[in-house]
């Protein structure tokens, strides 16, 4: 439509000027409660499975254990561990999709946009602490510095959440959650045989391609949740 | 949200609805009251759905408790400026009035109060599908009556 055209519409429509005095008046008393992002989130984080964010913190256990008693061995008992981790938050954003609630929560009113980033926001920053505890007592007893024993933790989470969104965003039933399971329970195993059978992949020379694997799972990661939040837009297109 | 402008925008709705000054501004005023005074924490793209649907619901309740001025009997309340007008506005307000309510309301929302498609299928209830057809068909039609009316478009 051209402008002039849109221009003469709006003309059309055009309606007399409210009262102005009765309308600054108005507004000026009209009550507008603060609404707090923070209070939304808060509240959204009460909603997150309690046994999924006990499960979280029960991970740390294994590395205490691990730090005092078999220090050399703790990095690779916990890394068998933290796909797991990566599991609990995946499944705990397919929830509503498992229980066959997102349709309904597409059009309530906290879209499940919101709701689906919020709780990936709370769970995201549970586990970056539960990282930042459990990088350092990793570090405990082995010859990896800092930066390679975070590296070495990481990377089995974040594989294991970029295959887990994957599957959760193509596979739309509770057989998804079966198959992030199984990723899950394969990179676990993967990572507590690979020390051992394929030990050259540790070695400092090669942190490099880790740091490089690092970046791309985190740049995967962002694509996903990308996908899996442009997935849970209300589906306008099929009323 | 930029609460001023909204205002302006729900009371031009609310006269487009009732056609009377005193009532679409009583009704503005209700619909925002009534917005606050739930309380909600909205997604940004349902707030403006939200509010044009509570001043939809009043000016329904409002038509049925009062009948309305008809359109030709509140032209003269508006002014126009005759000589930067590309058509007469009155012809095409009689042009536009000459379409389903609906096709109004849908041009009304679009390019009166320039709401997003998305927001507009909200308010409506209806697909972005039938939203778009809906709109070409609609200023398909304007341009005819138009063209008819001797106008070049």
């Amino acid at each position: 439509m051209n402008k002039q055209m849109k221009r003469s519409i709006q003309k059309a429509f055009e309606a007399p000027q409210p009262n102005q005095q009765e309308k600054a008046r108005f507004l000026e008393t009209l009550p507008q409660p603060q609404t707090s992002m923070w209070k939304f989130i808060l509240i959204q984080a009460t909603y997150l499975r309690k046994w999924t964010l006990l499960f979280s913190v029960l991970l740390l256990f294994p590395a205490l254990i691990g730090a005092y008693h078999i220090e050399k061995n703790t990095l690779w008992l916990v890394s068998a561990f933290v796909p797991f981790l990566g599991l609990l938050a995946v499944t705990e954003n397919a929830r509503s999709m498992v229980y066959g609630m997102n349709e309904f929560e597409m059009s309530a009113r906290f879209s499940l946009r919101s709701v689906i980033l919020a709780r990936m926001g709370v769970l995201g920053l549970l586990d970056l602490l539960i990282f930042c505890c459990l990088i350092p007592l990793c570090h405990i007893g082995n010859h990896f510095s800092l930066f390679q024993t975070g590296i070495y933790l990481l990377v089995p989470y974040l594989l294991t959440i970029t295959i887990g969104l994957w599957i959760t965003r193509c596979f739309h039933s509770r057989e998804a959650i079966y198959g992030c399971m199984s990723v899950a329970v394969l990179i676990s195993g993967a990572d507590m045989e690979i020390h051992l059978i394929v030990d050259f992949v540790y070695q400092s020379s090669c942190i490099t391609w880790w740091f490089v694997l690092f970046v791309l799972l985190v740049g995967r990661i962002i694509y996903e949740t990308y996908c899996t939040i442009t997935q849970t837009e209300e589906l306008a297109w099929n009323l | 949200m930029d609460i001023e402008e909204q205002y302006d925008k729900i009371y031009r709705y609310c006269y487009f609805k009732l056609y009377d000054k005193q009532l679409a501004q009583d009704i503005t005023q209700e619909t925002f009251l009534r917005f606050y005074r739930q309380g909600l924490r909205l997604d940004r793209n349902k707030v403006l759905p939200y509010l044009y649907t509570i001043a939809k619901n009043l000016c329904v309740d409002s038509f049925r408790k009062k009948n309305v001025e008809s359109l030709e009997d509140v032209t003269e309340e508006i002014t126009y400026d005759p000589t930067e007008d590309w058509i007469s506005n009155i012809a095409l307000r009689g042009v536009i009035s000459k379409l389903p309510q609906d096709e109004q309301e849908l041009i009304f929302l679009r390019y009166v109060n320039e709401i997003g498609i998305a927001a507009i299928c909200r308010i409506t209830g209806f697909s972005r599908f039938a939203v778009s057809r809906r709109l070409t068909k609609a200023l398909k039609g304007l341009k005819d009556e138009l063209k008819k009316e001797g106008f070049s478009v």
